[in-house]
């Protein structure tokens, strides 16, 4: 039996998300559900800029996107919503002006700023789901606060050199990125080698774990650290565990209570 | 006993090394591993480690692809594989 098309699905929807609707446990069901998902991505450099590409192909309602500064040169090698003829221009317009190019249905709100203390909470209150792709710890753990806070789920995604790791954090279900570093790592540095293939790759592994997560369907990586290594291809996962004393979601964890004497 | 161990990240390039295999006394915890390592290494893990093993802040260890509650509890066996990677972020 034909599935029904639900009403805010348009002809010209189906047929653009043809090739996605095929995928038997998504369906019209699931795109449904990303026409009504908003996402917020902080950042839209090699990681995000790839996230948020990928996530407004595929139908998501609403982008929420976070970066300030203008575009420089040695953006360019992996940061593909910059464009040459932008440099020295705002890195923000040019993401909204290719992703609008992309798929004109997706709502774009665009920040000219970078996520922090002062700013995450009203940021994340737009949204359904957190990318983090911030350079920045500190930008990182304002974000993981914020969300966590609000019981919103954070794909957390990072690169360096030829190495990649993804995870999803889903709070009072998994551990969050301060169980893994409750301060900003001293030894960390703003800059760092990356190739944009390596940023592209991780970028849209990324976007699908935001898409199984708004559509509810696959297996997130929850509790679990993917690192993989291009310059030899090995990917593994890695269990992560929460640290009991975590101050941003150690108190949405029930406490062990200790037995009667 | 052996161990092996798997540098990614920070670690990697400043080990200078991906995988090594290093000999610890049998009964070592994880945080004597890590001490061992530093000294092996003529420091260069330092960012990364202190003195007597314990972790710095943004340093990720899996003993068998699983982070373990605490190092100084996490009795290694022969033959356990320790990887050591630090946090990264984008850009």
């Amino acid at each position: 039996m034909a599935n029904q098309v639900p009403k805010t699905i348009t002809p010209e929807e189906l047929d653009i998300y043809q090739w996605q609707l095929w995928v038997s446990d998504f369906g019209l069901a699931g795109q449904e559900k990303l026409r009504q998902s908003s996402v917020l991505v902080s950042r839209l450099g090699g990681l995000g800029g790839l996230v948020a590409y990928q996530l407004a192909a595929a139908g998501v309602g609403k982008l929420v996107l976070a970066h300030a500064g203008n575009v420089k040169p040695s953006d360019l090698n992996r940061q593909l919503l910059m464009t040459h003829d932008w440099i020295g221009k705002p890195r923000i317009e040019s993401a909204q002006r290719r992703l609008s190019e992309l798929n004109p249905r997706v709502e774009i709100v665009a920040v000219n700023a970078n996520v922090h203390d002062d700013n995450a909470a009203e940021l994340v209150s737009q949204v359904d789901l957190v990318v983090d792709c911030a350079p920045l710890f500190e930008e990182r753990l304002a974000m993981n606060r914020a969300a966590v806070n609000a019981r919103k789920p954070v794909v957390e995604c990072a690169m360096y050199d030829l190495e990649a790791s993804l995870t999803s954090v889903v709070p009072g279900q998994t551990p969050c990125l301060a169980c893994l570093t409750p301060t900003p790592p001293t030894a960390w540095r703003r800059e760092f080698p990356v190739f944009g293939a390596v940023s592209g790759t991780v970028g849209c592994m990324a976007a699908m774990e935001v898409i199984k997560i708004l559509a509810g369907f696959g297996e997130p990586l929850l509790g679990t650290l993917l690192t993989m290594d291009l310059r030899s291809m090995q990917f593994r996962r890695r269990g992560i565990s929460r640290r009991e004393d975590c101050e941003v979601c150690g108190p949405l964890w029930p406490s062990v209570q200790a037995p009667d004497a | 006993m052996q161990i092996e161990i798997e540098y990614g990240t920070q670690v990697r390039v400043a080990s200078g090394v991906t995988r090594e295999k290093i000999e610890t006394p049998e009964g070592s915890t994880a945080a004597e591993l890590l001490a061992r390592l530093l000294t092996a290494h003529d420091g260069a893990l330092a960012p990364w480690i202190t003195a007597d093993g314990q972790p710095r802040p943004g340093l990720l260890v899996f003993i068998n692809d699983q982070s373990p509650a605490s190092l100084q509890n996490a009795l290694l066996r022969h033959g356990d594989h320790v990887a050591l990677m630090t946090l990264v972020s984008g850009g």
